[in-house]
């Protein structure tokens, strides 16, 4: 399960990476904006994650390799 | 480190192409002359490292050079809409071959956790081959396989150096954004302050990288040939430390850029094609983090 919530935050965080470069190639309208959002949704997913892995592991939920 | 700016009278309509630069060829020459003494080098001629050290110097005179072509050319508005579409197409093309690239060294990673070594250690259909080789290995992960090859090793735990540097990499996502959207407001301050935050974070992210394998090779006996694990660890690392130093070069040149004031609020390309490439090499640590050091 907690694999799994991993992964899904880890897919959520390349999908707005993706949506970011799709509104890069673009060049109407919103766009630099678009951008601009979608990066700092990228980069608060990936804080998220990392609370998430840090919070998993003190919770006995997950153990890094060689531990 | 192009920018491509508005259609105003002062801007070409021509689509510019620049005729007789001499950047590609110098550039075909210093990769010729980088490899070729990387080649000697390895074929233990002495001049080898020597020839090497001089394309790479040639390499560097190259973006130097290119480079501030490229900026006088934007800068002396040359470029006009059509010019600015194929420097986005190019954006999309280049980073499709990046995780193309990064895609390749992941599924070896992944073959090899989720295929080869359970059937070595005879799951499934494959365990007459573990019969017939009559040892005893068990499929775990981390291995060096059957054989132990490069000896008994240890891993370089997750809570060390790993997740001081993926914190490293997070802030300087954090300071990216904060950059950008600094930019789009016109607050050159706060975006000269934090682009250079952030390719700091990246050099010292690159320090520690280097820390790193120095303690993995003399007090962990991890190398790059202790078997499956070590020859996947340090390419899928190096190579993304590799984009780390690449892409911190690149934030310096846009952190020199902004300090002239180039870039406006609305037209800023070169900007957002080097934050973006910054975000996509913080993505892929992530994704090592996760899968080298955790699951």
């Amino acid at each position: 399960m907690t694999r799994l919530l991993i992964l899904a935050g880890l897919l959520a965080i390349v999908l707005s990476l993706g949506s970011a470069l799709l509104h890069l190639v673009r060049t109407k309208g919103e766009s630099s904006e678009k951008m601009a959002r979608a990066l700092t949704l990228r980069v608060g997913l990936s804080i998220l994650l990392f609370v998430l892995l840090l919070v998993a592991w003190w919770l006995g939920w997950i153990q890094p390799h060689g531990s | 480190m192009a920018q491509a700016h508005a259609p105003t009278s002062t801007v070409s309509e021509k689509y510019y192409v620049p005729h007789g630069s001499p950047w590609p060829i110098v550039g075909s020459v210093a990769l010729f002359t980088t490899v070729g003494g990387g080649a000697l080098w390895l074929n233990h001629v002495n001049a080898g490292p020597w020839i090497m050290t001089l394309g790479l110097a040639l390499l560097a005179f190259m973006f130097v050079g290119w480079f501030g072509t490229v900026i006088r050319e934007s800068e002396g508005r040359l470029y006009n809409e059509a010019v600015d579409r194929s420097f986005r197409m190019g954006m999309m093309w280049f980073i499709f071959s990046e995780v193309m690239f990064f895609a390749g060294f992941f599924g070896a990673l992944l073959y090899a956790r989720q295929f080869s070594v359970p059937w070595l250690g005879g799951e499934g259909t494959k365990l007459l081959t573990k019969v017939v080789r009559g040892d005893s290995f068990e499929a775990t992960w981390p291995t060096n396989g059957p054989g132990n090859i490069g000896g008994d090793f240890e891993v370089i735990p997750a809570f060390g150096l790993p997740a001081i540097n993926t914190a490293i990499l997070l802030l300087s996502g954090v300071t990216i954004t904060i950059a950008h959207h600094a930019l789009r407001a016109g607050n050159r301050r706060v975006l000269n302050m934090f682009l250079a935050a952030t390719f700091l974070l990246g050099f010292l992210f690159v320090y520690l990288q280097a820390t790193e394998y120095i303690e993995a090779y003399t007090h962990h006996n991890l190398k790059l040939t202790s078997g499956i694990y070590g020859s996947t660890f340090f390419p899928l690392t190096a190579f993304h430390g590799f984009h780390v130093t690449m892409g911190a070069l690149m934030l310096v040149v846009i952190w020199f850029r902004c300090l002239k004031g180039h870039f406006t609020p609305t037209h800023h390309f070169a900007f957002e094609g080097v934050a973006w490439y910054w975000h996509f090499v913080d993505v892929v640590w992530l994704g090592l983090f996760i899968f080298v050091y955790w699951l």
